[in-house]
Order: C-alpha cells, then structure tokens, then sequence
C-alpha cells in the first residue's frame, strides 16, 4: 500500500522535476527533449535525449539558435530515447537558447540550454581543445560582449545564471540532493532457506542412521 | 565400532542442529567493517588521479568485486529536496543525479540504487561488501569509460546524514554509489544508507571493457 503511493507520488515528481528542468517541454505529450547540462558554456558539449521519437526513432535536431546547426538523433542505449550531441560554438552569447527535434515520426519536442560565460571553465575547455586559435578567439569574443554587456541571445540574457551555480566546478549545476535515500524495503531479509533445508537433511540422515543402529543393536542382543 | 558410528552420528546430528539454527536467522545485506570507513585510513591505491573528463551522461555501471552490471537511468530530486530513486520494481536498475556532475567529470556524481526490493535482493545488495581499492566503472554517452577506485565505504543514519560529505564537490572528479543499509526493523524500515566514496583513477576509450 505504501509503497504503492510512494511509486505514484515519485512518478508524479519525476514528471514534475522535467517540467521545471525544461520549461520549453511541456508534460502534455509526455515527452520532453532533455539537454544536459542545462547549463553550459561555449564549447561545452551536449547530449540530447528525448522519447518522442519512440522506441528504436530517429530524429533531427536544430540548434541554429546557437549556431550550431542541425545534428542528428539516434537510438540510445535505451532504446526508447533518441540521443544526439552538439558542441557549443565559441563566441555565443549568455543567454537561454532552445533547441528542437523533430523526429522522424513528426512529433517535434522542444527544449532549452542557458549558455553562461566562458572564463570560469575556459581552463579545461582549452586544454581539450590542444590550444585551437578557435578557442582563442572565443574568449576574446566573449571578454569583448562581457563588456559591453548587451543583451542578444535569448529572453534573458542570463541574470540568475553566470554566478549562482558553480557547486562543482563543472556546468549544469542547480543543487544538490540532501538527506539519506530510499533504497530497500527489507525484502530481502529472511532465514537462509537453502542452510535451514540443509541442516533437515543433516538431522534426518542422523536419525536415519541411528534408528538402523539401534536396530541392529536390539537384534545383535536378541541373537547373542 | 558401533560406539564410533554412534559418536558420528551424534556429530551429524549436532551440525543439522547448528544448521537449521543458524539458518532461521534472518539474513541481512553485507554491512562494511570499521576498516573500510575514511577513519581507518586511506588505502594503498588511493593515490592515482586522473583528470576529469568533459561532461557526458552515462550509460552502464559496474562492479565487478560485487557482480553489478546495471544500466542507468536519470533522477531528479523529490519535493523535499531528496534524490529520486530509480523504480524498485526492476532488480538490476539503478540512477544517477542528472542534473549533477555526470560521471567522470569534475565534481560529485551520485549513483543511487536499491538494496533489495519487497522480492528480494536488488542491484545494490552487495554494496557493503566492497573494499578500498575496488573498481567502479562507468559507460559514458561519449564513448568513454571512467574507471573509479573506492576510497571508503561508510555507513550513516538517516536522521544524520552528512549532505556536504556525500554530496558535494571536492575539486575532482569523484562518485558515490548509495544504497539503503544501516541496520532495519520492520516499523521503519532500513534505519540508513550504505555509501561507497570513489575517485576517478582512469579513462578507457572503449564503452565496454
């Protein structure tokens, strides 16, 4: 009974939890386009995923909005999601951008990715880019538009973002989960059946035994 | 002789006992010893460090010293700010915190598994069973594998749960596997969890090793 409502009411949270992570999916089609990470920087790559495109689907991906053109979507690991990447061109704007997939079944989901400054990742992004003049010109790009602080990329160019996360060092960032985790019910807590049934056949072959011992002892006296 | 036959039997006898005995206990899942809490000291392996990857979600985790080959699938955190736990339904399933630190790059990622469900032993039955210096392995959407070494496996109440010690970042690229342990009564169930700490220590090409 109980774990019955606790199913529901995390099913129920985990839908709601996609919602809130992704404001430009609704829950009506009961799919949404995950990016992860939400949040990123340029030069990040992102992954993708979404179950519209159905089990084993395919589909294609926009993000010229970032300037990075279109990318494909194909079968994950799970087959019921379509993954796909994209980097994050150097010298994009902060901003909330959205991304959308329409896949090879027509249903189009949509989602979104809040690209913050490049410098406080700059470091191990350059490292992975072997010192690419791209890189370079990106950071210049982005000291240049910090400057001058305007506002082009999205709805919001980011107010809440660029300092609020940054837990980890890494980006995506929205909070840390807290407190222990329901992980058991105690159904596997019981005797050891297989050791019990062991120890009854030990006892019967023991009384087994003696019974033929005390037998032929009785008759042994009987005879003698 | 027959007193011979008659003592072996008496042994027989008293091993059935013990068996039957010690058998109707209840069985409960492994719990860590002492000497594989942080308290006891690092473990020799523990030095290596490898450097963190870029962000990729994950896809497979295992532990061979256990016998886990699970696939992963991403949570989100309940109302009270707790981590959602995969479905209890599936025995070889766990998660990740998807709106953490994925696997392998820098930062804490969280793998959250159960012990047992209301049929039996699940995913993370073996969990205290694990040792320092044991691999943790994670398939990553990218192609890579991140090899994790364990650090320490602790085990804490859950009315004192350590949030930062578990969960937050230590400037590298780390892992926690969580599982439920600690102890359990049939009111309330297990009293807290089981939470092996781990460290990136190396980055296979291949998925799949």
């Amino acid at each position: 009974m109980r774990t019955t409502a606790r199913l529901l009411t995390t099913a129920v949270l985990a839908v709601s939890t996609i919602g809130l992570g992704a404001p430009g999916a609704f829950a009506e089609d009961h799919a949404s386009l995950e990016v992860f990470p939400s949040t990123a920087a340029p030069g990040a790559s992102l992954t993708l995923n979404t179950t519209a495109c159905g089990p084993g689907g395919e589909g294609v991906g926009d993000a010229r909005a970032l300037g990075a053109g279109e990318f494909r979507l194909s079968p994950g690991a799970h087959k019921e999601s379509a993954v796909g990447q994209l980097r994050v061109p150097y010298g994009v704007q902060p901003g909330v951008y959205g991304v959308s997939v329409r896949c090879d079944n027509g249903k189009r989901v949509t989602g979104e990715v809040t690209l913050r400054r490049h410098q406080d990742e700059s470091g191990s992004l350059n490292g992975k880019n072997e010192g690419e003049s791209e890189s370079r010109e990106g950071g210049g790009d982005q000291g240049r538009s910090q400057g001058q602080g305007h506002d082009s990329g999205g709805q919001d160019s980011g107010g809440h973002d660029p300092g609020g996360y940054e837990s980890g060092g890494q980006g995506g960032h929205h909070q840390q989960p807290s407190g222990h985790v329901q992980t058991g019910v105690g159904g596997s807590i019981g005797p050891d059946t297989a050791q019990v049934a062991a120890g009854a056949a030990v006892l019967a072959a023991a009384a087994a035994g003696g019974t033929l011992l005390l037998r032929r002892r009785a008759s042994g006296t009987q005879g003698g | 002789m027959s007193s011979t036959k008659g003592w072996c039997l008496a042994i027989a006898a008293c091993a059935g006992l013990w068996l039957v005995q010690n058998g109707s206990r209840d069985v409960t899942p492994p719990m860590p010893t002492a000497a594989e809490a942080f308290a006891a000291g690092p473990h020799a392996h523990t030095d290596a460090v490898a450097a963190p990857l870029p962000p990729a979600g994950p896809l497979r985790l295992r532990i061979p010293y256990i016998d886990v080959d699970t696939p992963l699938i991403g949570l989100g955190l309940a109302k009270d700010g707790g981590l959602e736990v995969p479905p209890p339904a599936d025995p070889n399933l766990a998660g990740w915190y998807r709106d953490g630190t994925p696997p392998g790059a820098k930062g804490t990622a969280v793998v959250a598994g159960h012990v047992d469900n209301a049929k039996g032993p699940a995913v993370f039955y073996g969990l205290g069973a694990l040792k320092k210096g044991n691999r943790i392995e994670v398939s990553r959407q990218d192609g890579r594998t991140a090899v994790f070494t364990v650090d320490a496996i602790e085990v804490y109440e859950a009315d004192a749960f350590p949030d930062d010690e578990v969960y937050g970042s230590r400037g590298r690229a780390e892992l926690r596997v969580i599982t439920c342990g600690g102890g359990f009564s049939e009111k309330s169930g297990y009293r807290g969890n089981v939470v092996a700490f781990a460290h990136l220590i190396g980055v296979r090409a291949g998925a799949e090793g």
